[in-house]
């Protein structure tokens, strides 16, 4: 089995096998991953395998923990900004005045977006971009204050299309919003648009935006009013930040 | 190994109260409450730490991954699909790919790093969104139908975490010859939980 062309139904089977089991590893493994993003039929098999092979946990004998494991567990999560990621507004401040320069520094164009269906599976994709012979795609790890995972975005030049998707619980307050802004080499946030309620974003960004789009540009989003900022710079404080790399 | 229950629709020893219970507190936590944490691990830490003892071997391994659980879990809960898996069959594929995860690390450290240890990182963030289908069929009595060789592959995957070169070193046989004693295990055991 190499890495190219379509499985068959039992090199299918057999490959989401070992991907339940936990056999592949080096090349092998990669292979696998990179189908597993684009296979539906992969992810069912891998689905399937892992409820066929829950029977077996039954098989292993339960263990109490110590007490201590619980503490550290209850001490990662109730970490300021360890969960939460609504960073208090005077810590946050000197960000957006570090990325703006002078105050009256506004941001000219703003990107069109068309927001399209969220996406329905139970399960959000995997982010993994096929290699592209031209433009590079490009992923942003975006990170809290306290540089806990937050936000997952991809960015495809070919398409022109930006997908974001929180990796944690991101609940909005009453009244406020989250938008997201990119920040190019120039160093002024431009609006990309408030993000949905629930569900990943996913945005087409217009030609003249899409080059503000390049390696090292930071995406960020902030905490708003509802509707977003009522300038054309960010008021609130930045939530989540990350720099867009080549994948 | 302890006997296992007869049981065709539920995990075994998993009552329909209980499976609510852990399917409501995981809502909870997809909603962003915390609080629904520790009564989730009341319930569950048991089972995810013998899982996580099986595979880690030490107790100080065992309770680390552990905690990768648990924020996992945390981080996760919005996966989770009732319709389609068992919470308790979820949480336990959660601790034992986490543990999976901790032993391919705590191997690349003896050997180059790199592109291997990359390759890994991939692998963490994929699997930690856990694609789970309930299954009806009895995993048990397909398992008895197998060779022995194959039988002892499979459990001897599962139970360990070994990657195929692991497998063959540990029962000192080629590659080629332990790849296909799972891959027919695997093709005759769906064949046999699909009847």
């Amino acid at each position: 089995m190499t890495g190219k062309g379509t499985l068959t139904p039992q090199e299918r089977t057999v490959l989401a096998g070992e991907l339940a089991l936990g056999l592949l590893e080096g090349g092998k493994l990669e292979n696998a991953l990179a189908r597993l993003a684009t296979d539906a039929e992969l992810r069912r098999e891998l689905a399937d395998w892992n409820g066929r092979f829950g029977a077996l946990f039954d098989e292993v004998e339960p263990a109490l923990p110590p007490p201590s494991a619980w503490e550290r567990i209850e001490r990662a999560i109730r970490a300021p900004a360890g969960a939460s990621n609504v960073i208090p507004l005077r810590r946050r401040i000197g960000f957006w005045q570090a990325c703006t320069g002078a105050a009256s520094a506004i941001a000219a164009s703003l990107a069109l977006i068309l927001l399209l269906q969220p996406n329905t599976i139970a399960n959000p994709p995997v982010v993994e971009q096929p290699a592209q012979p031209q433009s590079p795609s490009m992923v942003a790890m975006m990170t809290t204050d306290s540089k806990h995972p937050a936000l997952m975005a991809s960015w495809n030049p070919q398409t022109q299309m930006l997908e974001v998707e929180a990796s944690a619980p991101m609940p909005v307050s009453k009244g406020r919003s989250h938008q997201l802004w990119i920040i190019p080499a120039d160093g002024t946030p431009r609006s990309m648009g408030v993000m949905p309620e629930s569900g990943p974003m996913t945005a087409h960004v217009s030609t003249d935006m899409a080059d503000k789009f390049a390696e090292g540009a930071i995406l960020a989003v902030s905490d708003e009013p509802a509707g977003g900022s009522p300038t054309d710079a960010p008021t609130g404080p930045m939530i989540a930040s990350g720099r867009l790399a080549k994948v | 190994m302890t006997e296992k229950r007869a049981s065709t629709d539920s995990v075994a020893g998993e009552s329909a109260v209980g499976r609510q219970v852990l399917i409501d507190l995981l809502g909870s936590l997809a909603a962003g409450d915390k609080a629904a944490l520790a009564p989730l691990y009341k319930r569950t830490s048991a089972k995810l730490y013998g899982i996580c003892l099986q595979l880690m071997r030490s107790e100080s391994e065992a309770q680390d991954v552990l905690q990768d659980v648990y924020i996992t879990v945390w981080k996760r809960a919005g996966s989770f699909d009732s319709s389609k898996a068992s919470p308790i069959t979820w949480l336990s594929v959660v601790a034992r790919n986490k543990a999976i995860d901790r032993l391919r690390k705590e191997r690349l450290q003896t050997v180059e790093l790199g592109a291997a240890s990359e390759v890994e990182d991939k692998r963490a963030t994929a699997i930690e969104i856990i694609e789970l289908r309930e299954q009806s069929g009895r995993l048990s009595s397909c398992l008895e139908e197998l060779d022995e060789k194959q039988r002892d592959a499979v459990r001897s995957a599962f139970f360990t975490g070994a990657t195929y070169r692991e497998l063959a070193e540990r029962d000192s046989v080629p590659l080629g010859t332990m790849k296909s004693w799972i891959r027919r295990a695997l093709l005759r055991l769906r064949e046999c939980l699909e009847q």
